[in-house]
């Protein structure tokens, strides 16, 4: 790094700079079905340099990678190209971020007491002890575990380094119904391990494939109640966090404005309310620092359903004239409601588990998908159903949803753990 | 030009190769350097980074006799050979609680092949400063179409790939380039309704995708102006015409997944029991392979060190064969098909598509259109996400046109999802076009991660499927 820096700093057409480096060390199991076929291990550096010139008023920038081999020599010719390159993207004049007092958040994570590889073999094992289900197995689970160490850099005196852990678990439960084979794709992350979470986790995965190797087809035609769960809890939310960014707006395909009455002025489900948070326990992105350098604050982005600001990368919201960027903030939070499953569970309702994938587009109002395992409830019993899809407007969704009291945290959300919308159509 | 990097370290990764040969029943190294720059030029602002493809590194496979093995890492220097023979030594030793439960696995075979390949991009070379004038350009003209277009977006990428292969028999090299210019515009209606359009222009010259992402201009912006008036489709089972673009999306994400052959080892794919049997109707002829056009994945050799195949997956209808990385195809006994394909360096290879598509049939667009009594025109892909073991569909299609007694009615639904069961859409398949076209400027995902570039498309398709 000594000699990008020496670079940097001899560099006269520069006005300022910024540098990223991510350090990153893993340990990797591959298996398939309940066998290892692939272990790896990786010790990699990447380091991103963002330079500046200033050229009547206006700043231009360009970006570049620097690799190990490079001298400084190398580098600064890199430094030239790029400075060059510059020149044709003079856009308006921002300032980089300063230095703060505010302490940085670490976090802390038992994956960093042990070495890895005597971790690795526990997960492994603490995800096999869920294989028990009669006729269920695992087709296939891979684990990566990570050391990630950052530093951000920049001209004007930000100088920011942290360390987290990080472990990604890919695995897929299969279920055999005679002849006919299901799976359901399974996703877990976590910062610090707990084994037997982790067996719930996948238990409860293959028990869910189990449903959909007994899923039925919808006995209904609907327009029925839906109750969401999980990622797609998260998806619907982050649709109107991401239209009030800087960056939506500066591109001017934003729907909502600071001001706007999202809910509309008769809401007739739960109030909406969504707060940034940069950390929140268990929410894998928590950081109190974005890749700006920015010591990122807690912003209530939309109060009893009305939006009040927007949010996002300091540059962007520079060029909107904001005068404290907020920076961009990782963690989601959404109030809970009042209600729960068994609130629900006085009339007919489809609860969609899995997806495809949920789409939605607040342009279109898009909201829906493929749902490859549900649970329609006849007033009596849940009954698992598949092969149907999901269609509402998500705009007025907004206005009518109903949230669980029940709370989940994760990776970039805390907040109600279902949400309950009448009146979606069924095809 | 070929990495000067990777040249200058070619001898120390022979020596290290050689040095771990030793130990390991089989050992190959990859080397990657990858160079490019995405530039943007927008209404409002103009942006120029590495794209992200860029990379500089290597990664170690080894056969230990359990498992493979690997070791990722960014440098080596005839200084650091002897620390870096001992780290990966002790890195790929696992205890052996762990690799002593292994599947039965093998070595590679290797055989010998000592080659370099070239592909150079055609005609005239652009500067940074020509680049960004022909971006503003375009821009312009997008801007200029319509005052109801209130954001212009066009986007430059070109990357350079380096890769060197190396084992105890191959030394292989490769140079190659592919650009791309993406065009966007952003329509606002008076009444705040904002609806955003896109097409790409994806050849091997910097020359003919300025020029075509121009021509493509008009008909992208006024689409963009057609869907501020955008309705959402009425649920049912229609027919469909599916322009290339949707085609290719039907070929990738609602197949193409299904015949990548780790999922046979994984007892993940629904496709192995459909071998030689049918999956789709007579008109179809499927392939996938990085020698099967010239597109966004053609490469000459795979990152297991594999030469570049053309694969024909379905050929009339019937289900022919898979595509494999050289691991997968070592368990199953069968030939690897120059599948295997890292995200970077630092990733695992899997048996990933390439360019995959349909081949044309004998119809024109107009004639398949005139033949449907009620359904819609399906265009430009949005996403689409796979479902190899249950051959469930989601494609979803930016937007769709409707047709009603054989005519495009000027009622344009988005966006569009397309569900069902693979081979009843395949198999509904009635009527191929005899022209369409491979579009690489897409990434594809293995699950939700390891993105590689892909292409994909084909000729417009007529079929029958469930649009919500």
């Amino acid at each position: 790094m000594e000699a990008l820096f020496n670079a940097l700093k001899k560099a006269p057409s520069i006005a300022a700079w910024k540098v990223n480096i991510e350090a990153r060390k893993s340990c990797e199991l591959f298996y398939v079905q309940t066998k290892v076929e692939t272990n790896r291990a990786t010790d990699t550096i990447d380091t991103h340099v963002t330079i500046y010139i200033d050229v009547d008023g206006k700043r231009g920038q360009s970006s570049f990678a620097v690799y190990p081999y490079m001298d400084e020599a190398e580098i600064s010719k890199l430094i030239e190209e790029n400075v060059f390159a510059a020149k044709f993207t003079l856009n308006r004049f921002f300032e980089l971020p300063s230095p703060s007092d505010a302490p940085i958040h670490q976090v802390e994570s038992n994956l960093s007491k042990r070495p890895f590889k005597e971790i690795i073999g526990e997960i492994g094992n603490a995800i096999m002890a869920a294989n028990h289900l009669e006729n269920g197995s695992l087709s296939a689970t891979e684990i990566f575990l990570y050391q990630i160490d950052t530093r951000i850099v920049n001209s004007n005196g930000v100088d920011v380094a942290s360390r987290r852990y990080e472990c990604h678990i890919e695995t897929i439960p299969n279920f055999a119904n005679g002849e006919e084979e299901v799976e359901l794709y399974q996703a877990i992350s976590f910062g610090s391990f707990d084994p037997k979470e982790l067996t719930a986790k996948v238990a409860e995965a293959l028990t869910l494939c189990k449903d959909r190797s007994a899923a039925q087809k919808l006995p209904v035609a609907g327009p029925l109640p839906v109750i969401l769960e999980g990622e797609e809890i998260e998806e619907f939310f982050g649709a109107f966090v991401d239209d009030l960014r800087y960056e939506t707006a500066f591109s001017k395909a934003n729907v909502y404005e600071p001001g706007s009455n999202i809910q509309g002025e008769a809401p007739t489900g739960d109030v909406l309310n969504i707060t940034l948070k940069p950390v929140v326990e268990g929410a894998l992105a928590s950081s109190s620092v974005d890749g700006d350098g920015v010591i990122l604050p807690e912003v209530k982005l939309i109060e009893n359903g009305v939006a009040k600001c927007r949010h996002g990368s300091f540059q962007v919201g520079y060029y909107l004239g904001e005068a404290h960027p907020t920076g961009r903030i990782p963690v989601v939070e959404v109030a809970p409601g009042t209600k729960s499953l068994e609130d629900w569970r006085k009339a007919p309702y489809l609860r969609c588990v899995k997806f495809s994938g949920i789409q939605v587009d607040l342009h279109s109002g898009m909201l829906g998908g493929e749902v490859r395992l549900g649970y329609y409830f006849d007033g009596e019993k849940e009954i698992p159903v598949t092969g149907f899809s999901i269609q509402a407007d998500a705009r007025q969704a907004i206005t009518c949803f109903q949230a669980s009291k029940q709370t989940m945290v994760r990776d970039r959300y805390f907040g109600p753990k279902y949400i309950y919308i009448p009146d979606v159509k069924i095809a | 030009m070929y990495s000067q990097y990777l040249t200058s370290r070619h001898d120390v990764c022979k020596e290290l190769v050689e040095r771990l040969s030793k130990r390991f029943p089989y050992v190959s190294l990859l080397g990657k350097h990858v160079v490019g720059k995405t530039i943007q030029v927008t209404t409002v602002a103009t942006k120029v980074t590495d794209t992200m493809e860029a990379q500089c590194g290597f990664v170690v496979k080894l056969y230990n006799g359990k498992t493979y093995a690997e070791y990722s890492f960014s440098e080596i220097t005839p200084e650091s050979i002897d620390s870096l023979e001992k780290q990966i030594i002790e890195e790929v030793s696992f205890p052996d609680e762990i690799l002593d439960n292994h599947v039965h696995l093998d070595a590679i075979p290797d055989e010998p092949l000592k080659q370099s390949f070239v592909r150079s991009v055609e005609g005239k070379d652009y500067s940074v400063e020509e680049i960004i004038a022909k971006l503003g350009e375009i821009r312009a003209k997008i801007q200029s179409f319509d005052p109801r277009i209130v954001q212009a977006i066009t986007v430059f990428t070109s990357y350079e790939t380096s890769a060197m292969f190396l084992s105890k028999n191959r030394d292989l090299t490769q140079n190659f380039t592919w650009p791309s210019v993406v065009i966007i515009a952003v329509a606002r209606s008076e009444d705040g309704n904002v609806q955003m359009n896109r097409d790409v222009a994806t050849y091997n010259s910097y020359e003919k995708c300025f020029e075509v992402a121009e021509e493509k201009i008009p008909a992208m912006c006024q689409t963009a102006i057609d869907l501020l008036s955008a309705e959402m489709i009425v649920p049912g089972v229609y027919d469909i015409i599916t322009e290339p673009s949707i085609t290719g999306l039907i070929a990738h994400e609602a197949f193409g997944h299904g015949v990548e052959m780790d999922m046979f080892v994984k007892n993940r794919a629904k496709s192995v029991r459909y071998l030689n049997k049918r999956v789709a109707s007579d008109l179809v002829e499927m392939h996938d392979g990085a020698a099967a056009t010239l597109s966004a994945a053609s490469y000459f050799f795979d990152d297991d060190g594999v030469l570049a195949h053309d694969t024909l997956i379905i050929d009339k209808g019937i289900l022919q064969t898979g595509i494999s990385d050289a691991v997968s195809a070592m368990q199953l006994g069968t030939v690897p098909t120059g599948n295997g394909r890292r995200e970077s360096y630092k990733r695992k290879a899997y048996t990933r598509m390439t360019n995959t598509f349909f081949k044309p049939g004998t119809s024109t667009p107009e004639e398949m259109i005139s033949s449907v009594k009620h359904g819609y025109l399906l265009s430009q892909t949005d996403n689409g996400m796979e479902d190899p073991k249950n051959w469930n569909i989601q494609c979803v299609c930016a937007y769709g046109r409707e047709i009603k007694d054989g005519k495009l009615t000027g009622k344009i639904v988005a966006p569009v999802v397309m569900s069902g069961y693979v081979p009843d859409l395949l198999e509904s398949i009635s009527m191929v076009s005899s022209t369409g076209e491979v579009i690489g400027s897409g990434h594809c995902g293995k699950g939700y991660k390891e993105w590689v570039p892909v292409s994909d498309g084909g000729p417009y398709l007529k079929a029958r499927c469930k649009l919500s």
